[in-house]
């Protein structure tokens, strides 16, 4: 009350108005308390401003008792707005947080607005270059959190938080990537070279692209068209030692000056011959790639349409030596130190290989519902054509397997515009597919036709620090299976899954340095035709797979918390946790008794259902020593258990963690160079020691591995042209190593030492 | 008018391409015919002197292997044995052997012979034939028993030696395409 009065007292116009006083103090750099020399410094109610000093100085005289605002300004840092009420002559010092924007060439762990609250890891800029000449799958390792599944050195595919496969869901350029993603050995048909970010959502996240994303997104994201007239390319060769991979990529864009029509086109061939282990070649390990993609788009203030095509095509090698027959052979390939068949280095692709075919044609538009948000509409056709080629007696030349998928998305989404801090979008989706096999080749997976159509919402309110977001989806999944049987000829069985997916989040910025995220997802997967109906040989495993008709939707539950500790100058990172509960876990387990067939003793894997629980951390920091010297630090812990029998779960990621410290070179004017940068690595991946003679029957789990690498990199200024090197090196020592998620790890070492160089050259 | 218009125009397009290209359903899956399964393997003894043929299969056809009666032999007697493979998922039943036998400088027919607890029976195989390279193939073969009699189980193993991998005595390099034991009683 007292003070109420007093304030209508001090801003009133008042008769005995103090007007000599004077308000003074410093402009300091928050974290390192240097003065800012020049900021500027605002008086809003005076529309008066000066200056700070050499030694950061400033101050304003002959100011009234009144309240202020103060509007402190300097370039690289972030606005700053103080108010407060000035009753005697008074010091104020002013300290500045750096702006984040500024500092996104130097933090790596990304933007320092968090958008959502659900953790997410970007792979972009520099450190995505460094992955240029890598798979997919290999590429996004370098995030924390992520892991692969490998088949030999040639596949690779994503795991998040221990979960893969068709648990994780890979957006590409917008449309979901539909493909024979529930093979272990089946990495995604997609070209990284075409993208220029990909972003990974981690743990259960259904609600915006499907429910049975309980391992999360992988959204793969090519560069926007560009915005601006006239035309461009870029020419990029990468080169590798090991395997010789060589490869080539192209890409033009361009926007006409009349229309409104831009277009890019984008190519890239690959080709390696067999990698090396240190000790021995890999024999039948070589692959080649060739990648076409091309969009064209036109763009409207309110209307807008882009129409994207891709053809991906892959031939790869597999080990021979890991094609055995029964059990004997199993044991024999364990009990070698190398493989039997070694040979020696070559790019000859001889059986068993697979050749994948991948066709995804795009169409999108939008359009501006006036002031209310946007319209948009996606539609997706994709087909992937599968085959592999084994090596047995008198095979001619087809192949034993030729699955044939065909893919039709569509997915209308309304965006709608912030009214009361509330912003979202709402959607429907359709995806209708249509599995065959090619007659005369093994019926693996069955026919099936499976139809989804799924409705969601997801809105985000936010007001000043704090946001909550919320999501929910249907799917409704309709599956008709049409599988011969020897006997009964064809049969139809046929199901039905409802699946709901919901998450709700929170974030809250605890000003300049630490933002908190919570995240609460639950995501519903509905098991797979392969989960249910798988009927063949595993060749490289020895093992007789077998589907389960009966199985029911598998549902995940995933807590997360993540601290963000942002915009500083030293030390900048993120710690999030995550608690997974999944029930009716959908997964391989090898039996205990064996199958007994012409050839022999085989394993018999079936898939069953668990109650199980998957929990861990990721870390990942940086430490600037010195301004021109970072530590960066990505650490990942899963854990997993199966719930009902309290056993663990086999091929689970094992602990792992990269440490590399990087020295950024100054920029000189007088140098040809710019941007240039050194590093060196070291990644330490422990031994699954969470796996016992239950979860691993075959083979114990391998012994721990630590591999160096090391990078560099830089700009190069040829009088108006530049052009971007960079190498890398990996496993710089020569290591043997066998890593636990290598599904080949029974019979071989890991790829050796190898140094890949790029140069990029813009037109 | 014409403006407002024209956006909804393509969605409608773009639905209509989806329409038309989902109605493709009147495929129906054949019968799964994987290249040169062997489901069968017959062993054929004939003595070299007077005495019984004598004959077994084991066959898989069904799931688990079975074979159709136990290979009687008489000791101390020496068989001439030829080894058999086919297809019985087909119709007619197809011939593997022949397969076999042009490839035969890549496989190799792996015979053990181990007798029963107590025991007395001893079953030696001799491979017969010989690849282009002078090394032994095994589908045909001489078998002699010993003195004693008892019963026991004759292993037969098919390597597939491919690339090189065929030395003629490493057993265990390759893939196995055969691995069945047979049934063997040796009596007077």
């Amino acid at each position: 009350m007292a003070m109420a009065q007093e304030q209508v007292h001090l801003d009133g116009d008042d008769p005995e108005q103090d007007c000599g006083l004077t308000l003074s103090g410093k402009v300091l750099d928050h974290d390192t308390r240097e003065p800012l020399i020049g900021a500027t410094i605002y008086i809003e109610e005076l529309q008066r401003g000066t200056l700070s000093d050499e030694y950061g100085n400033y101050h304003f005289h002959h100011l009234c008792r009144a309240s202020y605002t103060l509007k402190v300004t300097y370039i690289g840092y972030e606005e700053e707005h103080q108010s407060f009420r000035l009753s005697t002559s008074t010091v104020r010092n002013l300290s500045l947080h750096i702006d984040a924007r500024q500092l996104k060439q130097v933090v790596i762990t990304g933007g320092r607005l968090q958008e959502q609250a659900q953790a997410t890891e970007t792979l972009q800029g520099r450190e995505l270059e460094e992955t240029r000449g890598l798979s997919l799958g290999e590429s996004l390792k370098k995030l924390t959190g992520v892991s692969s599944v490998q088949t030999g050195p040639t596949v690779s595919k994503p795991v998040i938080h221990g979960l893969f496969g068709n648990r994780v869901v890979i957006m590409n350029n917008g449309v979901r990537h539909e493909s024979q993603q529930w093979g272990n050995e089946h990495a995604p048909e997609i070209d990284p070279l075409n993208a220029q970010q990909m972003r990974v959502i981690k743990g259960a996240a259904g609600v915006r692209y499907g429910s049975d994303a309980i391992g999360g997104i992988v959204l793969v994201e090519p560069n926007p068209l560009p915005d601006s007239a006239g035309i461009r390319g870029e020419v990029s060769l990468i080169g590798s030692t090991n395997n010789r991979m060589g490869t080539v990529a192209g890409m033009a864009e361009g926007k006409l000056r009349q229309l409104p029509l831009s277009w890019r086109l984008h190519t890239s061939v690959k080709k390696a011959g067999s990698a090396q282990a240190p000790r021995y070649n890999l024999n039948n390990t070589g692959f080649e790639e060739q990648n076409l993609a091309a969009t064209l788009g036109y763009k409207r203030q309110r209307f807008g349409a882009e129409l994207y095509y891709s053809f991906f095509h892959t031939k790869l090698g597999f080990l021979s030596s890991a094609h055995i027959g029964n059990l004997t052979d199993l044991a024999n390939a364990i009990g070698r130190e190398q493989p039997e068949e070694t040979g020696s280095f070559t790019y000859t692709i001889a059986r068993p290989y697979q050749d994948v075919t991948h066709h995804l044609l795009k169409a999108k538009a939008f359009y501006q519902t006036g002031e209310a948000g946007e319209l948009q509409f996606t539609y997706g056709l994709q087909q992937n054509v599968r085959q592999e080629y084994d090596r047995h007696r008198n095979t001619g030349d087809r192949p034993q397997l030729d699955l044939d998928l065909q893919t039709h998305t569509t997915e209308l989404v309304w965006e709608h515009k912030p009214f009361a801090n509330i912003s979202g979008s709402m959607g429907v989706s359709t995806i209708w597919q249509n599995n065959t096999y090619a007659a005369n080749t093994r019926a693996l997976l069955p026919y099936f036709i499976n139809t989804t159509i799924g409705a969601f919402a997801e809105e985000r309110w936010r007001k000043e620090n704090l946001q909550l977001e919320a999501g929910i989806r249907y799917d409704n999944k309709s599956l008709d299976i049409k599988r011969w049987n020897r006997t009964e000829g064809v049969l139809r069985p046929s199901y039905t899954f409802h699946n709901f997916s919901g998450s709700f989040g929170a974030l809250y910025d605890l000003g300049y340095h630490v933002t908190l995220g919570a995240n609460v997802g639950y995501a519903s997967r509905a098991p797979h035709a392969y989960e249910l109906f798988a009927n063949g040989l595993h060749n490289s495993a020895a093992s007789f797979e077998r589907g389960n008709p009966e199985l029911v939707s598998e549902n995940a539950v995933n807590t997360m918390a993540t601290i963000n500790y942002h915009s500083n100058l030293r030390l900048n990172g993120e710690l999030s946790l995550y608690y997974n509960t999944i029930n009716n876990y959908i997964y391989l387990q090898l039996a205990p008794d064996y199958a007994l067939g012409i050839g022999g003793a085989y394993l018999q894997a079936d898939y069953l259902q668990a109650d199980a629980r998957f929990w861990g951390a990721d870390l990942s920091f940086d430490y600037a020593l010195t301004s021109r010297l970072t530590l960066n630090n990505k650490t990942s812990l899963v854990y997993a258990k199966n719930r009902e029998t309290d056993s663990y779960l086999p091929f689970i990621t094992p602990g792992r963690t990269d440490n590399t410290l990087r020295y950024s070179f100054e920029d000189k004017t007088s140098s040809r160079l710019s941007d240039s940068y050194l590093a060196l690595g070291g990644l330490y991946v422990g031994r699954q020691s969470r796996s016992d003679a239950q979860s691993d029957p075959v083979l114990a789990a391998p012994d721990a591995y630590f591999l160096l690498h090391a990078e560099a990199g830089t700009q190069l200024q040829f009088g108006k042209q530049q052009v971007e090197l960079g190498i890398v090196g990996s496993n710089l020592l020569n290591t043997s190593y066998r890593d636990y998620q290598n599904r080949l790890r029974y019979f071989a070492d890991e790829m050796g030492r190898m140094i890949m160089f790029r140069i990029k050259v813009p037109l | 008018m014409n403006r407002l218009f024209r956006p909804y125009l393509t969605f409608l397009l773009m639905g209509s391409i989806l329409t038309f290209s989902a109605c493709k359903d009147d495929d129906e899956p054949g019968p799964e015919d994987e290249q040169e399964v062997i489901t069968a393997v017959t062993i054929s003894l004939t003595p070299t002197g007077k005495g019984q043929d004598t004959e077994a299969t084991i066959s898989t056809l069904t799931g688990t292997p079975v074979q159709n009666a136990p290979l009687t032999l008489r000791p101390g007697t020496e068989y001439t044995a030829v080894v058999t493979m086919t297809d019985e998922s087909k119709n007619p039943v197809a011939d593997m052997t022949a397969e076999i036998r042009n490839e035969r400088d890549e496989h190799l027919l792996v015979y053990t012979f181990t007798p029963d607890a107590g025991s007395n029976a001893t079953v030696s195989v001799n491979i017969t034939d010989m690849d282009q390279n002078n090394r032994p193939v095994g589908l045909e073969s001489t078998v002699t028993t010993g003195a004693g009699i008892g019963n026991g189980k004759l292993k037969v193993v098919l390597k597939h030696q491919p690339g090189g991998l065929k030395t003629g005595t490493n057993t265990t390099a390759g893939e196995t395409d055969v691995d069945v034991s047979f049934n063997v009683i040796v009596t007077n």
